[in-house]
C-alpha cells in the first residue's frame, strides 16, 4: 500500500476559465509563436504534457544491478530513477523533503541510501526516511509518510525502455505506445535474443523552445536545404555507392521513406556494433548542427509557425486502420497531430499525483 | 573505370578496424608516467611548435596543411566520457578516420554548412605541453592543455580540455597518428560544436 498525494489543484492556473485560446493559439494550418515564446504556456507544458502523459525516463541497461541509480528530469522535475534493494524500479524525486536541497548530485552511481548533504537526512532508495540527525529535537513523529521521499506513481517499461507519468489515469504504456511498439519491435529484433546497452549518447543543447525539435523531428521538408552540405559530402562521388542520405537526391516525395530492418546473426553483432557507433556520430556531427543553428534564429525569429505543407491535397494523407497516418517524407502531417496531441493535452483537466511510501 | 583503389583512406574506412580498436585503447591507457617523459628541452620544444602550429592552422582554417600533419591513417577522436573510455563500447562526440576527416572538410567548404555560416573565429592556447615515450621507438604522445575562445553569433564561448597526440616518425619529423580531444564537458549537452577542435 501507498499513500498518494495530489498536486495543487492540476492543470494549476487552467481550472475553470482558460487562461489561452487554445484553438486560437493553434490553428489546422499553423501554430502562434505565443506557445514557444510564453513562459506561463511552457510552465503549464511542464505539468501537462511533461507528467500528464507517459515521458521516456531511461534505459533498464543503466541501471541493470541492485540498487544502482541514474539522475534524469522529468520535464524541470529532477529524479533519481533507481533499481531498490528489492529490484523495483522507481523514480524518486531528488529532492530533499526537508529544505527541498538536491539530494544526490550524481549522474550515475550505486547506493542503498541517500543521504542529504545539508543536514543529513537520510533516505533508503525505496524514498523512506530512514533516520534525521537528533530526532529528539522534533517533536511530532518523523515516521510520518510525508517525510519520505515524493516519488512518480507510475513507473513501467516497454522492452526495458522505462516510462513515467505523474497521471493516474493514464493509459497502461503498451496502449498508449500503440502502434508505434510495432515500429520499436522491428528495430530491437533486428539482433534476436541480444541485449541493447546505452552506450552513452550524442547530447546537444540548443537556445530556443523545446518543442522546435520536435517540429524538426520527423520532417522531410528541410532536409534538401538545411542539410545541403552533408547531401553534397555524401554525394561527392556520386554513383560509387549509395550512402543513406543519397535518399533526398531525388524528389522524396515520389518514393516510400518506410525502412525495414533486418535481423542480424550473433556473429555479426560484435563489429555491427562498433560500425553502427560510428555511422551514428555522422548526422550529429554533419547535421544536426546545422539544425541547432536554424532552430535558433527561428526562436529569433519567431511568428506564426505554418504547417500546412500537404494540407487540403486529395488523397495525400492516410490513415491506417491501426490508427497510423502515412504522408509524403516532406508533409507537415507530423506537426500538425503533434499540435493536435499538444493542444488535447494543454486542455485535459488531468488527475496528477506523486507517491510517497508509506 | 573510375572505382576507388583499394586501400585508399581517403575513400575506405579499411582501417577502422579490431585491431585498430585495440591499438588505440592500449596506446590511450597508462601512457602518462614520468618514467617515461621525455626531459630533453630541445626535443621537446619539437613538440610544443608541432602542437603549437596546428592550433594555428586550425584557426586560421588552413585545413589542407592541418591535414598534412596527419598519417594517412589517422584518428581524430572526442570521447564522450572522461578518461578515454572505448569507443567499440561508447559513442564518441566525434570520431573520425582520414575518410571521414575529408568528409568534415569538405562540409564546411560547401558554403551551406549552416552551423559555420558565418564562420566561427577561433583563438587557440596550447600549454603544458608535455612528451612521452612509448614501447615503439618510432612513436611518441604527446600530452596539451587547450583553451578554444571560439565567437560565434554574437558571443564567445569557451572549450577547454587536454589532447593526447600520438605521433609517428616520418622522415625527418613527425605525424599524427591519433589526437584524442578531451572536452571538459564531454559527457554534457553541447550546443554546436561545428568546429575541428
Amino acid at each position: 500500500m501507498t499513500s498518494r498525494q495530489k498536486i495543487g489543484e492540476p492543470p494549476i492556473r487552467l481550472g475553470g476559465t482558460a487562461l489561452y485560446d487554445w484553438d486560437y493559439l493553434v490553428q489546422e494550418d499553423r501554430a502562434h509563436r505565443l506557445i514557444y515564446t510564453d513562459r506561463e504556456i511552457f510552465e503549464a507544458e511542464m505539468t501537462q504534457i511533461f507528467g500528464g502523459t507517459w515521458t521516456y525516463l531511461a534505459h533498464e541497461s543503466e541501471i541493470t544491478k541492485v540498487n544502482d541509480f541514474i539522475t534524469r528530469r522529468l520535464g524541470l522535475r529532477p529524479l533519481i530513477i533507481v533499481r531498490d534493494a528489492e529490484g523495483k524500479i522507481r523514480a524518486l524525486y531528488n529532492r530533499c523533503t526537508h529544505r527541498g536541497t538536491t539530494l544526490c548530485r550524481f549522474d550515475k552511481g550505486n547506493s542503498k541510501s541517500f543521504q542529504c548533504p545539508y543536514h543529513g537526512w537520510n533516505f533508503l532508495n525505496t524514498g523512506r526516511l530512514r533516520g534525521v540527525p537528533w530526532p529528539d529535537g522534533y517533536a511530532g513523529d518523523m515516521r510520518d509518510p510525508k517525510y519520505n521521499l515524493a516519488q512518480l506513481p507510475r513507473v513501467e517499461s516497454y522492452r526495458g525502455f522505462i516510462f513515467g507519468t505523474l497521471n493516474l489515469e493514464a493509459l497502461p504504456l503498451t496502449e498508449h505506445l500503440g502502434a508505434i511498439a510495432t515500429v520499436i519491435d522491428e528495430w530491437l529484433d533486428r539482433n534476436p535474443g541480444g541485449k541493447v546497452v546505452v552506450c552513452e549518447a550524442n547530447r546537444f543543447r540548443f537556445k530556443a523552445n523545446w518543442k522546435l525539435a520536435y517540429d524538426n523531428s520527423c520532417d522531410g521538408y528541410h532536409v534538401a536545404y538545411s542539410h545541403r552540405s552533408l547531401l553534397e559530402t555524401e554525394n561527392r562521388f556520386a554513383g560509387e555507392n549509395a550512402k543513406g542520405m543519397a535518399y533526398y537526391r531525388n524528389s522524396p516525395d515520389t518514393q516510400p521513406m518506410y525502412m525495414r530492418y533486418n535481423s542480424i546473426g550473433a556473429d555479426g553483432v560484435r563489429d555491427i556494433n562498433a560500425l553502427r557507433m560510428r555511422t551514428q556520430e555522422g548526422f550529429p556531427n554533419f547535421g544536426e548542427v546545422d539544425d541547432i543553428a536554424n532552430f535558433e534564429q527561428i526562436q529569433r525569429g519567431l511568428m506564426a509557425v505554418y504547417m500546412h505543407r500537404g494540407l487540403g491535397i486529395p488523397d495525400r494523407i492516410k490513415t491506417h486502420d491501426d490508427g497510423t497516418i502515412t504522408a509524403p517524407a516532406t508533409d507537415e502531417a507530423f506537426m500538425r497531430e503533434h499540435f493536435k496531441e499538444w493542444k488535447r493535452l494543454m486542455q485535459t483537466r488531468t488527475n496528477l499525483a506523486i507517491r510517497r511510501e508509506p | 573505370v573510375n572505382a576507388p583503389k583499394p586501400l585508399d583512406p581517403s575513400r575506405s574506412s579499411y582501417y577502422v578496424n579490431d585491431t585498430l580498436y585495440r591499438e588505440l585503447i592500449a596506446d590511450f591507457s597508462d601512457w602518462q608516467n614520468d618514467a617515461q617523459a621525455v626531459t630533453d628541452a630541445a626535443i621537446r620544444d619539437e613538440f610544443r611548435r608541432l602542437v603549437e602550429r596546428e592550433a594555428r592552422l586550425l584557426d586560421q582554417f588552413r585545413y589542407d596543411d592541418w591535414l598534412a600533419m596527419y598519417a594517412a591513417e589517422c584518428v581524430y577522436w572526442v570521447p564522450s566520457t572522461p578518461h578515454s573510455g572505448d569507443p567499440r563500447r561508447e559513442i564518441a562526440v566525434m570520431f573520425d578516420d582520414r575518410r571521414r576527416l575529408e568528409d568534415r572538410i569538405y562540409r564546411l567548404r560547401t558554403g551551406f554548412a549552416w552551423s559555420q555560416a558565418p564562420q566561427s573565429r577561433t583563438i587557440r592556447l596550447i600549454t603544458n605541453v608535455e612528451a612521452f615515450a612509448t614501447a615503439r621507438d618510432d612513436s611518441r604522445m604527446l600530452r596539451s592543455n587547450f583553451l578554444i575562445s571560439e565567437f560565434w553569433d554574437k558571443e564567445t564561448r569557451m572549450l577547454t580540455g587536454w589532447a593526447g597526440h600520438r605521433v609517428v616518425r616520418s622522415g625527418g619529423g613527425w605525424k599524427i597518428a591519433v589526437k584524442q580531444v578531451n572536452l571538459l564537458e564531454c559527457d554534457q549537452a553541447i550546443r554546436n560544436l561545428s568546429i575541428i577542435l
